[in-house]
């Protein structure tokens, strides 16, 4: 997609479209810090739920359990959020060509889905499914690195889900997550392979979130160092790439539109925890945070002071339209998994139709935006 | 091969000789994608319409369903078996790449089969399925209901050396089928280990008009070049006619549609309106018994997107096209006539139904023609007009990214090639000579038509 890109962009070019203009130093440097301070805070939930996961691991009972399932649920807001930073090959999406060891690249550790649950333990029907019924496998960081994703897209053995799945179980309960039991962890033999397993991905999943931070920090020589020396466009065209591809594509069609169309629970993200709600949010907001410059308490200088002075009429509505998906997505069902199985035509149903139909005006205004910023831009999962 | 004079005949483009199909755009201009990364093969078209990006993501979605037994409380993804190879599409087309032989000889095929016959045609003009067995050996099966049999694949390495003394191996892959459930098979029966192919760009060979196709076919080589080039001529199930095929290893499925209801039924066990019987063949009780998944268990809706999925997959655009070895490997390729069938340049024509396939300048490297690849490569098995020593050349877009996409470089129909070299190795028959005049280059020429493949 990239290639398309820079042809698009000359093409436009040479044919005497618009080019490149607008100062955006400021909006460059608010970016830089916008997902810096997004990434630590999801390093820091991550933190506080590995700290979780080792009391529940040490002494396994239905508190522990619990306080590591909110925990779980507290990490998932800010790590929505990062996603607006995917899809235009930066640091979340680099790692998948030359390191042998993790060829997924830091994403597909961090948060694959769909996945395959009976990859990783027991479900319904199969008492012995898994590697953690595979005695011969070890547990070990090295071994779910290197197993994730490798014949099936499907069979993810790390991330954010994989941990889900672990502390939740399947969720077989229309109106209420996963049930599993604290017990599944106590004793020998699966229950301390499960123990293991619990320990390692949740470990990579706060190693993996630090070397984001790491790549974002101010004052180092990492990638937001290099995005100073990059050409303006190209940040710029980055920015927009990532939230109209999470916006167009990741959200309206992958998320949302594949899961209504199918009813499937398998098309709901978070599934075993039943908070997919939380998840549209978070990218919703993420897409939020880069447009208007952004994080938490921070507010920077915004894309949207760019598009504004390029096309006021386009910027305000993409600010309205930007605002009116972050409602709109405020406003989904939960748990989503019954708006999924709601009968054709149902309210609950209508409002997630509202919010992808919401989502593709948003990408398209985005993509509008970019060529007026004289940055052209395609939408497709370039990651 | 022949070709009308002023066809698609090289021209040199640029100062140094360079080919003038050397360009990025191996998928023209609506289907060419920059991606390098392990999804280079799973981006759709850059140019798709709302709607149809909002069915391309359901096709995606049905090619990763991991169909369940039916019945399942997942309804309308129900109906796996009752004997299949694998419970998707990209259990063997991983992120919409190339399938490979098992690692070891216990392990079981994960992303290959094994179509078999004994001789004949049937009514058709196709394959006579193994009594007891049909076309294909399903080497899984749900609960209750024996799978067909298993196969065992082991190599033998075989040396080589090239004329100027640098020396070689092939792995020479023998097969042994166990475990079979209906007893032995005929003595006569034909066997043919296929890997899964990828699946993108699919739909512009679709579009490529039927003339364009034959223009290159010479089917008693009157041009005596060496190398003859014939369409397949396959049974269409939609119009009941027998029509030009393209798209299998022989060249055996005339449309994407068929090809995707046709492997539905073969590789997962589930029936379409198109093939409306369940995969059991006469014999198989236990197969008979087991319960359907609906009527039919891919919905036409599902089977609509699954195509359109596959129709708009965007290809790889080549990459360092600036580099010498790549350049001169391009003018090596041309020049030891191994474009003559994977052909450069091809172009499609209209396409009503999916606007982005229609008008494209694509760099496929394949004529969709069958060719006689020489004994070794024989699998001895036909398939409607193709021989047992018969296959269609594959189009090598995205071939350097086989490695990064699907974490090996195996190829050929059974994965046999552990590189592409190798592949280049195993070419007989018709492209005998292309292979000796490869193997009579000095090394570095060698490497530079090697480059040239890795940038595609």
């Amino acid at each position: 997609m990239l290639w398309a890109i820079a042809v698009h962009c000359h093409a436009q070019t040479a044919g005497g479209e618009r080019r490149f203009t607008a100062d955006a130093t400021r909006q460059i440097a608010t970016y830089g810090e916008l997902v810096h301070r997004n990434y630590v805070a999801a390093y820091e939930a991550a933190v506080d739920l590995q700290t979780a996961v080792t009391r529940f691991v040490a002494e396994p009972n239905e508190v522990s359990l619990a306080a590591a399932r909110a925990a779980w649920l507290a990490s998932r807001p800010s790590y929505g959020q990062s996603e607006a930073f995917r899809f235009y090959g930066g640091p979340i999406d680099a790692g998948k060509q030359d390191d042998s060891l993790a060829p997924t690249g830091i994403e597909g550790l961090l948060n694959a889905w769909p996945l395959n649950e009976a990859f990783i333990d027991y479900v319904r029907g199969s008492p012995d499914a898994g590697l953690i019924a595979d005695e011969a496998v070890p547990i070990t960081r090295a071994m779910l690195v290197r197993k994730n994703a490798r014949d099936d897209e499907a069979d993810v053995t790390t991330g954010y889900h994989a941990i889900e799945f672990l502390l939740w179980g399947q969720d077989l309960d229309a109106d209420g997550p996963g049930q599993r039991k604290a017990d599944d962890f106590v004793g020998d033999g699966r229950a301390a392979r499960r123990r293991m397993y619990l320990t390692v991905v949740t470990d990579l999943l706060v190693d993996n979130l630090r070397t984001l931070v790491d790549a974002w920090a101010p004052g180092q020589h990492n990638y937001r160092a290099l995005t100073t020396g990059m050409s303006p466009a190209t940040v710029v065209k980055n920015m927009l790439t990532g939230i109209a591809t999470l916006s167009g594509f990741e959200m309206a069609s992958e998320r949302l539109a594949t899961a209504l169309d199918s009813g499937s629970q398998e098309d709901e993200q978070s599934c075993f925890s039943d908070s997919t709600d939380v998840d549209i949010l978070a990218n919703a907001i993420g897409v939020a945070n880069v447009y208007f410059g952004e994080y938490g308490d921070y507010h920077g200088a915004g894309l949207n002071e760019l598009v504004a002075a390029a096309n006021p009429d386009l910027g305000r509505a993409l600010e309205e339209r930007i605002r009116e998906t972050v409602e709109l997505a405020r406003g989904v069902d939960r748990p989503f998994d019954r708006t999924l199985a709601s009968p054709p035509g149902s309210a609950a149903r209508a409002k997630v139709e509202a919010l992808i139909k919401s989502l593709q005006i948003q990408a398209d205004l985005i993509k509008y935006a970019a060529s007026a910023l004289g940055v052209p831009i395609l939408i497709g999962d370039n990651d | 091969m022949a070709l009308a004079a002023g066809t698609t005949l090289p021209t040199p483009a640029a100062e140094d000789g360079a080919p003038a199909w050397l360009a990025p755009e191996s998928g023209g201009a609506n289907l060419t994608v920059g991606a390098t990364t392990e999804n280079a093969f799973a981006q759709p078209s850059g140019q798709l319409a709302t709607a149809d990006l909002r069915a391309f993501t359901f096709g995606n979605r049905v090619f990763n369903t991991n169909w369940a037994i039916a019945p399942a409380s997942v309804s309308g993804f129900d109906g796996l078996g009752p004997v299949f190879n694998r419970v998707s599409c990209s259990a063997c087309h991983t992120r919409d790449g190339r399938g490979q032989p098992p690692r070891t000889p216990e392990e079981p095929l994960e992303s290959m089969l094994v179509r078999i016959s004994v001789p004949g045609r049937d009514a058709h003009g196709g394959p006579l399925p193994v009594p007891h067995y049909g076309d294909q050996l399903n080497e899984r099966a749900i609960p209750g209901v024996p799978a067909e049999g298993r196969t065992v694949v082991r190599y033998t390495e075989r040396a080589g050396r090239y004329p100027d003394g640098t020396p070689f191996s092939l792995a020479v892959p023998h097969y042994e089928f166990v475990d079979l459930a209906f007893g032995a098979w005929p003595a006569d029966t034909r066997y043919s280990p296929r890997v899964a192919p990828p699946v993108f760009g699919l739909g512009l060979l679709e579009t490529v008009p039927e003339h364009v196709v034959l223009e290159a076919a010479d089917p008693e080589d009157a041009d005596r070049d060496g190398i003859s080039g014939r369409p397949n001529r396959v049974w269409d199930v939609e119009s009941g006619r027998t029509v030009l095929g393209r798209f299998g290893w022989k060249a055996n499925q005339p449309n994407l549609r068929q090809q995707n209801a046709a492997a539905a039924l073969g590789d997962i066990g589930l029936t379409s309106s198109m093939f409306p019987a369940e995969n059991v063949v006469p014999g198989q009780e236990a197969a008979a018994r087991a319960p359907s998944g609906g009527t039919p268990e891919l919905a036409d809706a599902y089977l609509e997107r699954l195509t359109l999925y596959v129709r708009v997959l965007a290809v790889p655009a080549a990459r360092n096209l600036a580099d010498p070895a790549v350049r001169t490997g391009a003018k090596m390729f041309e020049a030891l006539q191994c474009a003559a069938c994977h052909r450069p340049s091809l172009k499609t024509e209209d396409q009503p139904t999916v606007p982005v396939l229609a008008w494209q300048t694509i760099h496929p490297f394949t004529d969709l023609l069958l060719h006689d690849m020489g004994d070794e490569l024989a699998d001895g098995r036909e398939d409607f007009e193709a021989s047992g020593r018969e296959w269609r050349t594959p189009p090598l877009w995205g071939i350097g990214l086989t490695a990064t996409v699907n974490r090996h470089t195996r190829f050929l129909h059974d994965g046999r090639a552990r590189s592409i070299e190798e592949a280049i190795l195993w070419h007989g028959g018709e492209a005998e000579r292309a292979r000796a005049a490869f193997m009579s280059l000095p090394r570095v020429e060698r490497e530079s038509v090697l480059a040239f493949l890795q940038s595609l």
